[in-house]
């Protein structure tokens, strides 16, 4: 064989045309070809299984029914069996079962409704005016009542002497240096659709997801070092003597040196999930503390005002500071109220039921282009969008 | 009630892979529902003994493709395989992370892209039978039972597919052609 190629690893053979064909269609020469493959390099079979793996995720993905449908025909079919029932009652009975399901959904809908009800009543003045500063397109930094705005997304810098070097993502070579007086509490408002970094004087790095308000003091004195957050952040506390606190408006999370991700979005499950080291998160109104491992998650009950601890893939709930969201039996109406927040948009469903009650699994790329997103979304779903303003329609094919 | 446990736990092994079958296949949801009640309750009316059946999950896959081309001839609808291309969206059966990982965003976005391209060249039929080989592991004399089609025709439609694959992608072939004494 005149041919030498040398795979390492199973991108490589996900790389190679004749990898691909050997898989999908099986035809003898290329047997012979990859058996000596094998025999020359005996860990390729490791990679091998990887890039089958990866292949058969691709190509065919393994979907799941619903939970709901899977236990209602299982009821279905048991009552058919017990009941001897005759073949012609049948289709009459999957009528009756879709009615069922479409009355879950309405019942979903009001819950839902009524939640929001609760919840968007009370908005104080002042709250009023930063929440529209989100609306805005240009992230916003509020220092000494000054405020600059960036169209880029930013990575900022402060030091301990107060000096922010800001610096744009798209064009790295851009860079900005302003003076922040000492003493003063600053805000970056990161808006919908946008992300932001921020390093703090102490060290520490914050991710800001879309559509969150971060306050911080130009320099860290006294016996803790506070910040305030409204919406969603992934931070990496630096080690010191002096306890770290992130407030929201509902609870703290105080720590001495750790990784973890805070989402305190109004209208959203609330939540701490601890990447490393160790966390104590407070509720404002319980006096019990929560304390947290690694890959464990406090989930606020705004009923009761308490936390509650899960074991979870903490991963998954940072995945955004890469770009991507990890979905595991998601509804998908959440990953839609997600969108919304994070490309400020409305969507409007005109008679698509479906989209209320599934779920997805996997990886959802938070494209800079919404219609990227959107088209994944209508394939799942089979329903196509019209855009008009902030307002999207989704309707059925 | 022995009976109906077996059948639940039966049930509860192949249901998410008879689901995705039949998403596959082109059918809407509700279809799918209906179906894979009608093929269960039909297999519970004919076969009282279920362990007489060796093959259950294929037995169950062969009925419902039948059952779902039934419903399909009702409504006159066309319907084809083809897997959902999902540009950015997977709904994917996670495997290990940390593995998948290695390979770096873009570069998995690529390969996926052109794996993806490579698939939709093939005719419907074709890429079932890719799926049924391939993904759900059934030799070509099972497909063949399975899509109720000829055995020789199973095996003429990969080769075509693999020519098909190979004048469209098969730069790298060229030296294995001329090296290969077994090719046409």
């Amino acid at each position: 064989m005149v041919d030498n190629s040398c795979y390492k690893t199973h991108s490589e053979l996900l790389r190679d045309e004749r990898y691909l064909l050997w898989r999908l269609v099986p035809e003898e020469h290329l047997d012979q070809y990859w058996e000596e493959k094998l025999f020359q390099y005996p860990d390729l079979c490791h990679e091998m299984n990887l890039a089958d793996a990866y292949l058969k995720d691709i190509l065919f993905t393994k979907r799941y029914i619903k939970q709901e449908n899977k236990e209602q025909i299982l009821q279905e079919i048991v009552r058919a069996i017990e009941q001897g029932e005759p073949q012609r009652n049948r289709k009459k009975k999957a009528v009756l079962l879709r009615c069922k399901i479409y009355g879950a959904v309405a019942c979903v809908f009001v819950l839902t409704g009524l939640f929001l009800y609760r919840v968007l009543a009370p908005v104080e003045p002042d709250e009023q005016i930063v929440i529209n500063q989100l609306e805005a397109k240009e992230i916003r930094l509020i220092y000494s009542e000054k405020t600059v705005l960036y169209e880029d997304n930013i990575d900022i810098q402060i030091d301990n002497k107060g000096k922010a070097t800001i610096q744009s993502d798209n064009n790295p070579d851009k860079i900005e240096e302003i003076e922040i007086a000492d003493n003063t509490l600053n805000t970056l408002v990161v808006p919908y659709g946008r992300r932001s970094k921020i390093e703090l004087p102490d060290g520490t790095k914050a991710w800001l997801n879309s559509g969150s308000i971060l306050q911080f003091p130009s320099t860290f004195s006294g016996d803790k070092r506070e910040v305030m957050l409204s919406g969603e952040m992934y931070i990496e506390v630096k080690k010191q003597e002096v306890p770290f606190v992130v407030k929201t408006t509902d609870f703290s999370v105080k720590v001495l040196g750790t990784k973890f991700n805070v989402s305190a979005y109004e209208k959203q499950q609330q939540s701490v999930v601890l990447v490393e080291g160790s966390v104590g998160v407070r509720s404002d109104h319980v006096e019990e503390t929560c304390m947290l491992s690694p890959n464990e998650i406090a989930l606020l009950d705004t009923v009761s005002a308490s936390f509650r601890k899960e074991k979870t893939d903490a991963l998954e709930y940072i995945s955004w500071v890469k770009g991507y969201i990890v979905l595991h039996k998601t509804p998908l109406i959440n990953v839609m109220n997600y969108l919304e927040r994070y490309y400020n948009v409305d969507f409007e469903y005109i008679e698509t039921p479906r989209i209320q009650s599934m779920t997805c699994d996997g990886k959802l790329y938070l494209s800079e282009s919404f219609d990227n997103v959107m088209r994944a979304i209508g394939i799942l779903t089979d329903t196509e969008y019209s855009k008009e303003n902030n307002s999207i329609y989704i309707y059925n094919k | 009630m022995a009976e109906s446990n077996d059948i639940a736990s039966i049930y509860t092994d192949c249901v998410d892979d008879m689901y995705t079958y039949a998403l596959y296949l082109g059918f809407q949801e509700h279809n799918i529902v209906d179906a894979i009640q009608d093929v269960f309750i039909s297999l519970c009316e004919k076969q009282k003994d279920l362990t007489n059946i060796s093959n259950i999950k294929f037995y169950l896959l062969k009925s419902l493709r039948n059952r779902l081309v039934d419903i399909a001839k009702q409504e006159g609808k066309h319907v084809s395989f083809s897997p959902i291309i999902e540009v950015e969206l997977t709904i994917a059966e996670t495997y290990d992370h940390t593995e998948k990982q290695l390979i770096q965003l873009e570069e998995e976005n690529e390969i996926k892209r052109k794996i993806q391209t490579m698939l939709a060249s093939l005719s419907p039929r074709q890429q079932e039978i890719i799926y049924l080989h391939f993904i759900k592991g059934y030799n070509y004399k099972q497909v063949a039972e399975l899509m109720d089609m000829p055995y020789g025709n199973v095996r003429k439609m990969v080769y075509k597919s693999f020519k098909l694959l190979r004048a469209k992608y098969g730069k790298h072939f060229m030296l294995l052609l001329i090296f290969s004494p077994i090719l046409p």
